[in-house]
């Protein structure tokens, strides 16, 4: 915490952190309050009805014993059609109000800034694009921040109480959620699926900054930023060596050029290339967020998870007009660097998508 | 007088009809399989209560109270699995149900006996398993047994699935029994649509016990094996999926919820009838809900995993499917409250937990609402917001019918009738804590607290010590009510054939019943038809008027 007030600049020094969401500006995707607001409606009305019935028909047909009931007709069709629809329209609308909101939850903006979420017993690891690295999420106010969430180990979930957000962390699987917090603030970051032992104090902070708070954070944790340009193209060109020369700099670690560095060591280059040129396994270039076809099945966008089972399990999915040669490298690469191997595939992603 | 007529001097009945321990142990009588049930499964709520309470005083602070993290992951591991597999499952049916099902019928017994007292052995077996879960190593996975912590875990896990594995059976040989009881075993004159509504509901909840608890079985099973062979199946290490178990687990365990809540209801519908001395408004609705809800409960799962990282579209269908269960639920409510209007209502205690459960199931109904909205279920989804959800439907709904019927049946199960006062007295302050305890948790679920927290920020104080205080009253408030029930059993009021002016058949056989329920097959009418019925103050019963008077 002490050295927080350097880098979170002076605005966020005193504020309190928060489960609720923060007055002004509404939260990205919305939806929430609507739809609770209305339950809560609905349902302090039907409660109240119940509850008052229950009272009045206690007082006005409370009996002694031996008192014969005045009696009513044993059904009425009318009442019965009324009380069942007039629920079922309600739900309905329920319904809706939590299906529209949630599709936009379910799908993030186009170029939302991507930081990848890792769950482990029994901390969170957040990994920026630049391959900085951070216990606690730190986002620019206003922008729209889509996670990656994946986990090492159990199942955990990540969950942003004051955004009314949450989605869980899957070993060997990416699941997404994304938002757009435009008021800074500190806001609580809990795990809330049950992990074991440090369940409960297996919680973060989501530092939302200023725009020029954040660029200030993430150029002081910008790893590149300890390089000089020199030393970077070295870095660039073979990463093992230069950490291996350079011992100081052995915890870096940019995703995209560690990919980069399996992409040649594991051999993919004889299959895949990164320009565009047809040899055995489709290329890279323009691979990334497009539509596969198959031999078989459904097509399907090339996402993180898409990536990740082409290499684990490179049989299940042909991409058309291939033959399925390619062997599985299930157990010879880890988990970081599948993910790696993900952003290095990412930079080759179609120049166009940026404008949108 | 009817009483003297009725009961023979000897006092013949099912608890004086044989005696010894091995008379009981290994009876064929369905009477004392229920009571033998009533006894194992009371203790079991006794013990799920007990760890309930220690999960609420550690709670009662931020940080260790009591426990250390490791046991309070066992504790609440351990309240959920007894009260989920040891007490709530089989409560109402094995327990009332099979005391009251065979008389209400007008047999003497079930259909298969022998089945009957297998059950009650595997339920004895999976208790036992229970119990060295609880010796040996204790189980820490919550009581849904998650993967891939269920595999990583080093406590006994395979012990405790084990045990549910047999707890499942019991219930799938009762289940399979009351299906074929109430098949075949219906008196003359009994068509299904003269059958009492708790008859409807222990049938449809049968359906659901029978189709639903080997899925269970066969999870636990597979979750077994992957943990003792590593077959990866569940295992993401091994090339497993971790959610695929969540779907086998709720397969069953979602439909289990309506095992839970279906005879409760049942329940509900005898309690609002009978002491409201009005025949039940819009009989075949409610009984045509009961089937409704027991299909519809198979395919709503989904609404469990709404933040799992299952597909959008599946989760937009599970929570449209999921508003459906809603309907049949809350057309049963307004059929409770046009029974109650005109009716001469005598608040007895019975029926204070029939209004009770009316209450507190329909604020645990409403609530379930927001949990099968999609986007507000993103925030509430695993906080104390679904606690509080499903103990009002679970304690709130299940278990206050289950006392509800407890004490509406008590004077036919012994013979004995309890204090009113004391029985009243304690249902308002069980009904008192239990919402202390749990309104509190709404609003600890909309201010964001997860479940499962040992450790919890300052933020969320007060709520916690509200609502341990609540679970302090509620447990008084248990203790009460087995000193006043001890109390009946031994210097309890000689109870009457017929306290309440109930005019099902149970009302007609002696209490307690003899040995073989009737000595002649019982005439069979309307069971909701009190029109019949009197009541005779210098005996404080109620009597059949003799059928030749107009």
């Amino acid at each position: 915490m002490a050295g927080l007030p350097v880098l979170t600049g002076p605005a966020l020094a005193q504020s309190e952190k928060r489960v609720l969401p923060p007055e002004g500006a509404p939260v990205s995707p919305g939806g929430f309050d609507p739809a609770f607001n209305f339950w809560l409606i609905v349902s302090i009305f039907f409660f109240t009805l119940i509850t008052v019935l229950v009272v009045v028909f206690i007082l006005r047909y409370g009996k002694k014993k031996g008192e014969k009931a005045e009696g009513t007709a044993h059904h009425n069709t009318t009442l019965e059609i009324v009380w069942t629809v007039i629920p079922t329209l309600l739900t309905v609308f329920l319904f809706y109000l939590g299906f529209t909101s949630y599709m936009d939850l379910v799908r993030p903006p186009q170029n939302a800034y991507e930081i990848q979420v890792l769950g482990q017993k029994w901390n969170w690891l957040f990994t920026y694009p630049n391959g900085h690295t951070d216990e606690k999420l730190h986002v620019p106010a206003g922008k729209d921040i889509k996670l990656i969430i994946t986990s090492i180990d159990v199942l955990h979930s990540a969950y942003i109480p004051a955004f009314r957000i949450k989605q869980d962390a899957v070993r060997g699987r990416y699941t997404y959620v994304w938002f757009n917090a435009p008021t800074p603030g500190e806001y609580y970051f809990f795990c809330a699926e049950y992990c074991g032992t440090g369940h409960s104090d297996m919680i973060t902070t989501c530092v939302v900054h200023t725009r020029e708070d954040f660029e200030y954070w993430l150029d002081h944790a910008d790893p590149l930023k300890r390089l000089t340009p020199e030393q970077y193209e070295a870095y660039r060109k073979d990463p093992d060596k230069f950490t291996r020369d350079n011992p100081d700099f052995s915890d870096l670690e940019i995703p995209a050029v560690v990919g980069k560095n399996l992409y040649g060591k594991f051999g993919c280059t004889q299959c895949h290339t990164t320009d565009g040129t047809r040899l055995i396994g489709p290329t890279f270039k323009d691979l990334w967020g497009t539509k596969r076809q198959f031999e078989k099945g459904p097509d399907r966008i090339a996402d993180e998870n898409y990536i990740r089972e082409s290499i684990v399990e490179p049989q299940k999915e042909i991409v058309k007009s291939y033959e399925g040669v390619m062997p599985t490298f299930k157990g010879r690469l880890k988990d970081r660097e599948i993910y790696c191997l993900i952003e290095f595939i990412k930079t080759f992603k179609k120049k166009t998508d940026k404008k949108k | 007088m009817s009483t003297e007529a009725v009961q023979p001097a000897r006092e013949d009945n099912y608890l004086t009809h044989v005696r010894g321990i091995w008379s009981w142990l290994f009876t064929l009588d369905h009477k004392r399989i229920g009571i033998m049930y009533l006894v194992g499964i009371m203790g079991s709520f006794a013990l799920g209560g007990i760890f309930a309470l220690l999960v609420r005083t550690e709670l009662l602070g931020p940080k260790k109270t009591i426990v250390d993290a490791d046991t309070y992951n066992q504790l609440f591991t351990l309240h959920g699995a007894v009260m989920i597999f040891l007490f709530i499952i089989p409560s109402i049916p094995a327990m009332l149900g099979n005391f009251v099902l065979p008389i209400m019928l007008g047999a003497k017994d079930v259909a298969f006996p022998r089945i009957n007292l297998l059950s009650f052995w595997m339920w004895m077996t999976g208790a036992l398993f229970s119990v060295i879960t609880i010796a040996t190593g204790s189980i820490d996975t919550g009581w849904t047994f998650y993967t891939p912590y269920s595999i990583d875990t080093s406590t006994n896990v395979i012990m405790m699935t084990t045990g549910a594995f047999f707890l499942g059976f019991s219930s799938i040989f009762t289940g399979l029994n009351f299906i074929v009881t109430i098949h075949k075993l219906r008196p003359p004159g009994m068509a299904w649509f003269k059958m009492p509504l708790f008859l409807w509901s222990l049938y449809s909840t049968a359906i659901i016990q029978v189709i639903a608890t080997p899925v269970l079985g066969i999870t636990l099973l597979l979750l077994i094996a992957e943990r003792a062979l590593r077959i990866g199946i569940f295992n993401p290490a091994l090339g497993g999926d971790p959610v695929l178990f969540q779907h086998f687990f709720w397969f069953y365990s979602h439909p289990a919820v309506y095992i839970m809540i279906l005879p409760a209801m049942g329940i509900g519908s005898e309690l609002i009838s009978v002491h409201s001395h009005k025949h039940i408004f819009g009989y075949r609705v409610v009984a045509y809900s009961s089937l409704a809800i027991a299909l519809l409960s198979f395919i709503v799962w989904g609404h469990h995993m709404f933040t799992s990282g299952q597909s959008a579209l599946i989760s937009v269908i599970f929570s449209a499917l999921t508003f459906s269960v809603s309907i049949p639920s809350a057309v049963k409510v307004f059929n409770w409250l046009a029974t109650m209007y005109k009716g001469a209502i005598t608040l007895t205690t019975p029926m204070l937990y029939g209004l009770g459960f009316i209450l507190l199931f329909t604020l645990g109904g409403l609530t379930g609402l927001p949990l099968a909205m999609l986007r507000t279920d993103m925030h509430f989804h695993d906080t104390y917001f679904v606690v509080a959800h499903f103990h009002y439907v679970m304690f709130g709904g299940t278990v206050i019918g289950l006392l509800g019927g407890l004490h509406h049946w008590w004077p036919k199960m012994f013979g004995r009738l309890y204090s009113e006062f004391w029985g009243k007295l304690t249902f308002l302050i069980i009904f008192i804590g239990f919402n202390i305890t749990f309104f509190n948790q709404f609003i600890l679920g909309y201010m964001g607290m997860p479940r499962r927290y040992y450790n919890y920020e300052d933020i969320y104080t007060t709520q916690h010590v509200f609502s341990s205080i609540g679970a302090f009253i509620l447990g008084f408030g248990f203790l009460m009510m087995f000193a006043y029930l001890m109390h009946s059993l031994f210097r309890g009021k000689k109870a009457p054939v017929n306290p309440w002016g109930g005019a099902t058949l149970e009302w007609a056989c002696p209490s307690p019943p003899p040995h073989h329920n009737f000595d002649e097959p019982p005439q069979v009418g309307d069971p909701y038809d009190y029109s019949g019925i009197d009541y005779a103050p210098e005996t404080d019963e109620y009597v059949k008027r003799p059928p030749e008077e107009p």
